[in-house]
């Protein structure tokens, strides 16, 4: 009973220009924004369920494509500026037409996406072509009518925002207030008006006066979801720091700082390196952070601030691989993390394309695989599990055959309902929950 | 709680079937996750974009960059083990034999993390955050060997790294240079090197033979050689084991007894790398590990202009066993050499290369072609 659209589309220019680098639903799920290496911007929508084609319930498919960022060069520095976009953030939709902000390393742009189905017909002084009529041929006037046409979703930079950022921006989030955003770079975090474009509010600034004596970066950030003065930003060294733009105008000084000692027992030359945070995004709810660094995904509450109040083990079985992954860059991969629309369940992306999911109420967990193999028509997805030794049970993995190519860094889950889209390297998988398509 | 091994325990991850999960609604995503979509790359035929098609390229071939599977390796599969005994427990200097494996793996992550900063040549700015957590990295190991060889300042000279994090941080080559080599070695390291070094250090008498200087303090005031010199590392580092070791065989010993010039093992390259247990590891001073490194770390440094360093050319020339032929390449090719280039002494290091390479039996003379020797000169003389 449940749809599914495999698109066989050859995929693959040899040069990942298609690999996939973020993923969002906009604040309704009926769009679904893909982002990619090579600049370009995807936007699918769900099809409305409809009782005439019982067969084409929620699928998505593709709305409008369009490039977002081409490659730049800089000329001060010798170096080329990538057009992968980073990330893709929507704004609330306030008129029939959808926006939302992209952005690569250095330049974050506005898009407005439009629908129009209906063109104008019958025009007194223009033929169908648009050419002038001979004006002696005019014999009557008649009045212009709107006739259906073919649907076209045409998408226009609205603005851009340009020269803001030294570093390379790892974050943008909007803010609740629908009028301000801020993006965020390694060392800085800017504050922006969504109409302004040639200027912004640095708020954060963690650069040193002596770059030699730089030991921490800036990783991730978001808006707190109902507060518009508070922000979060997490960075290299494992910490989270809210700040109140309140307080003062640069909140370099934090209001909140959240960090958790380090277990002795588990130090190793890595400990940094892994504490490292990747992703934080609020709960729906406003009350809680989620955060990702290497192994773990952790619940923060808002109100304590010495250490989360849940930690989940996401592939603990890599603890005793961190030299191989050091050394194979693995170790810096950056995962992301979402939440469901009930704040009840984590996901977040690990190796050889699974994807875990936690229940922070039943305190069970699951290993998922988004691959062709296992997405066949009306398939129901296996749970996966990795063995570490011992037992071994049929179909299980053995962590020394985890394929560390491919990971899962982007996945998103729609605001409302149990639908999860999931991006495994140039492949984009959406997965729904029929069973328990009601959130609790 | 041990986590040696592969046998740590795993707790079970594992959710119920399809059937629970679609009789208890309370869990959401349980079991019951269907494939509602799944596509791949560009635009599906309904929609207008421009979206060429593209051939299909086999995903592997993108990722040739990144090491497929982790193991791969069989060299490294006794590390990983000495790894897994070591992650995840708090390791201190003093423990026993557990100290060979956390300053064998603290050297691994420290050439690692070199070749990282140093080996990458990016089209595009590389990530400031991972140049970062390297450098920390680095910073911390250096720390904890400055702590460890407090007895031994020269290499402690290395200062904080400057470079790579200024704003023109891509250019990261010329930021390490100074870390990676410590100051350059004084001559006297290599003529005065004495044959008493050869001796069992008394260190090894001591009951605590984990102490961090062994050999070198035996030896008085040594310098530790610049990883500069690796391009002739075969033969150089050797020696310099070949000095610090707790135990040489008799027929290293011998060798370098058997040296004409004081110092000079260097003849007798690999054979003491064969002697070299596995065991003694621990008596090797930080410094002689940092010479152990894949060549290509110290690639840039050599490159810099140590090779005009009189030093190298004593030692150089030193190799040749001159009574043989009767030719005194010392005093007037030293003399020459000290207005070489560095790219003339490249060329001798290739031609002398081979040479050091192999393994010499102690009382066998050093043997060189004479065509090899003129062209040498040649290449001295400049003509």
């Amino acid at each position: 009973m449940e749809g599914e659209n495999i698109c066989e589309v050859d995929s693959g220019d040899g040069l990942g220009a298609d690999i996939i680098s973020t993923v969002e639903f906009n604040h309704t799920g009926e769009l679904l924004a893909t982002g990619d290496k090579g600049g370009r911007v995807v936007i699918f929508q769900r099809e409305p369920e409809s009782k005439n084609e019982p067969y084409n319930q929620g699928e998505y498919n593709v709305y409008s494509t369009f490039q977002s960022h081409e490659p730049e060069f800089d000329y001060l520095k010798s170096l080329e500026i990538e057009e992968k976009i980073n990330k893709i953030k929507w704004l609330p939709q306030q008129n029939a037409a959808h926006s939302l902000l992209s952005t690569n390393d250095k330049t974050i742009k506005l898009w407005k996406i439009t629908e129009r189905d209906k063109r104008p017909e019958g025009y007194n002084l223009k033929d169908e072509e648009g050419k002038l009529k001979d004006l002696s041929t005019v014999t009557s006037l008649q009045v212009p009518v709107l006739k259906p046409m073919d649907l076209m979703v045409e998408v226009t930079p609205r603005r851009i925002f340009a020269n803001g950022h030294t570093y390379h921006v790892n974050s943008i989030s909007v803010n609740s207030d629908c009028e301000t955003y801020m993006s965020a770079d390694d060392l800085r975090i800017n504050l922006w008006h969504l109409a302004i474009t040639d200027r912004s509010f640095n708020i954060v600034d963690i650069k040193p006066a002596n770059m030699e004596d730089l030991t921490e970066v800036i990783t991730a950030s978001e808006f707190h979801p109902h507060h518009c003065n508070l922000f979060v930003y997490s960075s290299s060294k494992g910490s989270l720091r809210l700040c109140d733009m309140r307080a003062s105008a640069l909140c370099d000084k934090h209001s909140k700082l959240y960090e958790e000692p380090e277990d002795p027992s588990n130090r190793s030359f890595f400990s940094e390196i892994i504490s490292s945070v990747s992703d934080v995004k609020f709960s729906h709810s406003g009350r809680y952070m989620l955060t990702r660094d290497y192994l773990t995904v952790k619940v923060w509450d808002l109100n304590m601030e010495t250490k989360p109040v849940e930690t989940y083990q996401v592939h603990d079985y890599l603890r005793s691989k961190l030299c191989s992954l050091y050394e194979n860059d693995c170790i810096f991969d950056k995962f992301e993390c979402a939440w469901n629309g009930s704040d009840s369940v984590i996901m977040t992306g690990a190796y050889n394309n699974f994807f875990r999911m936690f229940d922070r109420n039943t305190k069970r967990d699951v290993t998922l695989e988004a691959s062709r193999e296992s997405s066949k028509p009306r398939a129901i997805l296996k749970p996966r599990r990795v063995c570490v030794g011992g037992k071994r049970r049929k179909d299980d993995i053995s962590v020394d055959s985890l394929d560390f190519t491919k990971k899962i860094l982007h996945t998103a889950w729609h605001p409302t309902e149990n639908i999860i889209a999931i991006a495994a390297t140039n492949n984009l998988y959406i997965f729904q929950d029929k069973v328990n398509s009601e959130m609790h | 709680m041990s986590r040696g091994g592969r046998a740590a325990k795993l707790t079970l991850k594992y959710a119920p079937s399809p059937a629970d999960a679609g009789g208890s609604r309370a869990e959401a995503g349980a079991g019951s996750w269907n494939v509602l979509f799944c596509r791949g790359g560009c635009a599906g035929p309904g929609s207008a974009a421009a979206c060429a098609p593209r051939s299909r390229a086999p995903s592997d071939a993108r990722k040739a960059a990144a090491p497929r599977y982790m193991l791969g390796k069989g060299g490294k599969r006794k590390f990983d083990e000495h790894e897994d005994g070591l992650e995840g427990k708090v390791v201190s200097p003093t423990d026993g034999p557990s100290k060979v494996s956390y300053t064998l793996q603290r050297q691994t992550i420290f050439n690692i993390s070199l070749m990282k900063l140093y080996n990458h040549r990016p089209l595009t700015e590389p990530s400031l955050q991972k140049t970062v957590l390297i450098n920390n990295m680095l910073r911390r190991i250096q720390e904890e060997l400055k702590q460890e060889g407090s007895l031994r300042p020269m290499f402690v000279g290395a200062s904080q790294p400057a470079d790579p994090l200024s704003d023109n941080f891509r250019e990261a080559q010329p930021a390490f240079s100074h870390l990676a080599s410590p100051p350059l070695l004084p001559a006297d390291l290599v003529s005065t090197m004495p044959l008493e070094s050869c001796l069992t250090p008394a260190s090894l008498l001591e009951d605590d033979t984990f102490c961090t200087s062994p050999a070198v303090q035996h030896d008085g005031p040594t310098k530790p050689p610049p990883p500069a010199l690796q391009p002739v590392k075969d033969s150089f580092s050797s020696a310099l084991d070949e000095i610090e070791e707790l135990c040489p065989a008799p027929t290293s010993a011998e060798a370098v007894a058997a040296e004409p010039a004081a110092g000079d093992s260097k003849a007798q390259p690999s054979e003491s790398n064969i002697h070299k247990p596995e065991g003694l590891l621990e008596s090797r001073t930080a410094e002689s590990k940092l010479m152990d490194p894949l060549p290509g770390n110290f690639e840039i440094t050599a490159s810099t202009g140590f090779l005009t360093d009189l030093t190298l050319d004593d030692i150089l020339f030193a190799d040749i066993d001159t009574s043989m032929y009767d030719f005194d390449p010392c005093t007037s090719a030293t003399g020459a050499a000290s207005k070489m280039a560095p790219v003339s002494a490249d060329e001798l290091l290739k031609t002398l290369a081979p040479y050091s390479s192999q393994p010499v039996t102690p009382n066998q003379p050093f043997k060189m072609d004479l065509t090899e020797l003129d062209h040498i000169m040649e290449v001295l003389v400049g003509s």
